[in-house]
């Protein structure tokens, strides 16, 4: 091998040891796309980082309260394991009616409190869910508001309990 | 090498250690300057080469297989956080989706990702977790992709000269608990945009060091290069002087062979060389030291049936006048050529203890006017000699032979050359000069060149000049033993031929 030639390929070596770092590549697959936007029914349950919703697929709901009793059965335990916990009291007599996405709530025992309130925005966001699943309503039409032991509160959206 | 050779004809003539050291110092100026085109020079940049390409090799191989599982696991990382990330985010979105429940997801998305750009999207509703940020790492080939597979898709990109990881999925409807069934679309895509800077600069520390570690390298190969090439050229300048000791006939000279490899053989073979040439030249000189004692023995052999035959030839002619002419003719004829064998064998003895060295000059302080005078006048040249000698010179010569070169010389031009002959001494410096013309035609180039050559006769013709053909070789000879020479002048129009004796004026009496 002449030098010149042997220099030319170690300059070549060298420069494609050093010169490239991460090249640009095209379009690769990735493995199998993230799913979890539900359709169904979604609860929602208190946690460290405000009301959160869980779904419950193989429930079928008929009306509004059919929602109650899904949020009064709680979480289950690998969800209470996640860190969710029900803040909705037990013995209430819970009904809710709705008008074109407008929903009354009638919790004659509970206290509706600020937006702040995770109970209430249990109740709101499971409500308003069943509603758009019962309804059809879209989801940011929906407004619920909560007739409780102090009175009248909202109407609220359930974004309102989730965006802190 | 060509250095050394150069040195040589200086070498050749100096004793023994003088050689020696003179080649140490030509080995020493090589190994302070390493030339490029030498042995030693191609030897380095060889393996030097050698150890470069090896090593950037190796490196670059290493590196590249490093720096693809560094990647690797940089991005199946981004790409399971990104998954886990959406897959925990996603049961609280609502499709149809609204755009704060969209950005809100794409909030939380991003700040499931180390704080990465996230681009949320269903259908024409975006969501931008950083909206000042530059969107254009999410190329349309990703987003074609994106959009026409139900997977998670991912492209290295560049900007700014950073490189970039962008991923990109649809999120499926379902529960996360049902993996296996393929996921209905929902219309929400997600992309982040992940750096990998941190990646980068890992990578980089590791060319970084690699580039560090080749300078050592190529330091120790040319260091074992330079080693390598000591053992190997250290027989060879051996070799080399050898042969330079061997031309200039030290013929007992032998190389060490050392080891079973190539220079060994190629030492064994100068030394058989070497001994094949010493057996022959010895035998050579054998052969000539006993053709030249033969020429002598028989000379001298010769010389006294010719003392005897010269005094009965003598008494003959002179007795010639009372015989008979036909007796008379044979018998000057026989003492003619009686005279004559009797100088050939004068020369030839002379000759004789020329090549045997058994020669020596006897000097004496003399007025070359008077010598140079005193040698045309036993001769009988007197009045055929133009000579002019200046008076006062005076030289260290021996007297005897200076004689024999100037009757040679004087002789040779009466005899070959043409009338008038001139003879011209001059002195000047440390130099004596005695030039011989006459005006002849001259020596022909081919005569110049052998004239000086033992039986060398110019005229062929003349086989049975007076000559013995042997009168110019003595001449040189002599001067030669004075430390002189003897010149042809080359030939010019309107002289003849020119003979230029050259002697020193002080002559050392130890030849």
């Amino acid at each position: 091998m002449t030098r010149p030639r042997a220099l030319a390929v170690c300059c070549l070596l060298a420069v494609s040891a050093t010169g490239c770092g991460i090249r640009p590549t095209g379009v690769t697959d990735g493995g199998a796309a993230p799913t979890g936007i539900s359709q169904g029914m979604r609860v929602y349950f208190a946690s460290d980082s405000g009301p959160r919703g869980v779904s419950r697929p193989d429930a079928r709901i008929t009306d509004l309260n059919a929602a109650f009793k899904l949020l009064l059965a709680g979480p289950t335990a690998e969800e209470r394991a996640a860190g969710l916990a029900n803040l909705v009291t037990r013995d209430q007599a819970f009904s809710a009616t709705s008008r074109r996405g407008n929903v009354t709530i009638n919790a004659p025992g509970h206290y509706a409190g600020s937006p702040q309130d995770q109970s209430t925005g249990q109740l709101v966001c499971t409500v308003a869910r069943a509603e758009v699943l019962l309804h059809g309503t879209r989801p940011d039409k929906v407004q619920v508001t909560v007739v409780g032991a102090d009175g009248r509160a909202g109407p609220y959206q359930c974004q309102q309990f989730l965006s802190r | 090498m060509t250095r050394a050779t150069r040195t040589s004809p200086g070498d050749s003539t100096t004793p023994e250690p003088a050689a020696k050291t003179g080649g140490r110092r030509a080995a020493s100026a090589r190994v302070r300057l390493p030339r490029i085109g030498g042995l030693r020079g191609r030897l380095i940049v060889t393996v030097v080469v050698v150890a470069l390409i090896s090593a950037v090799t190796a490196t670059a191989l290493a590196y590249r297989e490093s720096r693809e599982a560094v990647l690797k696991r940089a991005q199946s990382a981004a790409v399971d956080d990104f998954r886990n990330s959406v897959e925990r985010l996603s049961p609280e979105l609502d499709v149809p989706a609204d755009p704060r429940s969209l950005a809100r997801f794409a909030d939380e998305v991003s700040s499931g990702l180390r704080g990465s750009l996230v681009v949320a999207r269903y259908r024409e509703i975006t969501a931008v977790s950083a909206p000042s940020a530059d969107r254009t790492r999410l190329t349309p080939a990703l987003r074609a992709a994106v959009r026409s597979h139900s997977r998670v898709s991912i492209q290295r990109v560049e900007q700014g000269g950073q490189p970039w990881l962008a991923l990109g999925a649809p999120v499926g409807l379902d529960a996360p608990a049902r993996h296996g069934s393929a996921a209905r679309p929902s219309g929400v895509e997600v992309y982040a945009v992940v750096s990998l800077a941190e990646e980068e600069r890992d990578t980089a520390e590791l060319v970084r060091s690699v580039q560090g570690g080749l300078v050592p390298v190529v330091l120790l190969s040319a260091v074992l290069a330079l080693l390598a090439a000591r053992t190997a050229l250290r027989p060879v300048r051996r070799l080399a002087r050898a042969t330079r000791r061997l031309a200039t006939g030290e013929l007992t000279i032998r190389v060490e062979e050392k080891g079973r490899d190539e220079l060994a053989e190629l030492a064994h073979t100068f030394n058989e060389t070497a001994g094949a040439l010493e057996h022959s030249v010895g035998e050579l000189r054998e052969q000539e030291a006993l053709a030249r004692r033969f020429v002598a023995d028989v000379s001298h052999e010769l010389r006294t049936p010719l003392a005897a035959m010269t005094m009965v030839s003598s008494v003959l002619e002179e007795d010639a006048d009372q015989l008979t002419p036909d007796t008379a003719h044979a018998a000057r004829t026989v003492s003619a050529e009686t005279a004559k064998l009797a100088r050939l064998v004068d020369d030839l003895i002379e000759i004789s203890r020329f090549d045997a060295r058994a020669v020596a000059l006897t000097v004496h302080e003399l007025d070359l006017a008077e010598a140079v005078r005193a040698t045309l006048a036993a001769r009988g040249w007197s009045d055929r000699v133009e000579a002019d000698l200046p008076p006062g010179i005076r030289a260290r010569a021996d007297r005897r032979r200076l004689d024999v070169i100037v009757a040679n010389l004087v002789g040779n031009a009466l005899r070959h050359g043409a009338p008038p002959v001139t003879l011209t001494v001059r002195a000047a410096e440390d130099w004596l000069t005695v030039a011989v013309a006459d005006h002849g035609p001259g020596l022909a180039p081919e005569t110049a060149r052998h004239v000086f050559d033992r039986f060398y006769k110019a005229d062929s013709a003349r086989a049975r000049s007076e000559g013995s053909g042997l009168g110019m070789a003595i001449a040189l000879e002599n001067a030669r033993l004075h430390g002189g020479t003897i010149e042809i002048a080359p030939p010019a129009p309107g002289v003849g031929a020119v003979f230029t004796l050259r002697l020193p004026l002080r002559t050392d009496s130890a030849s």
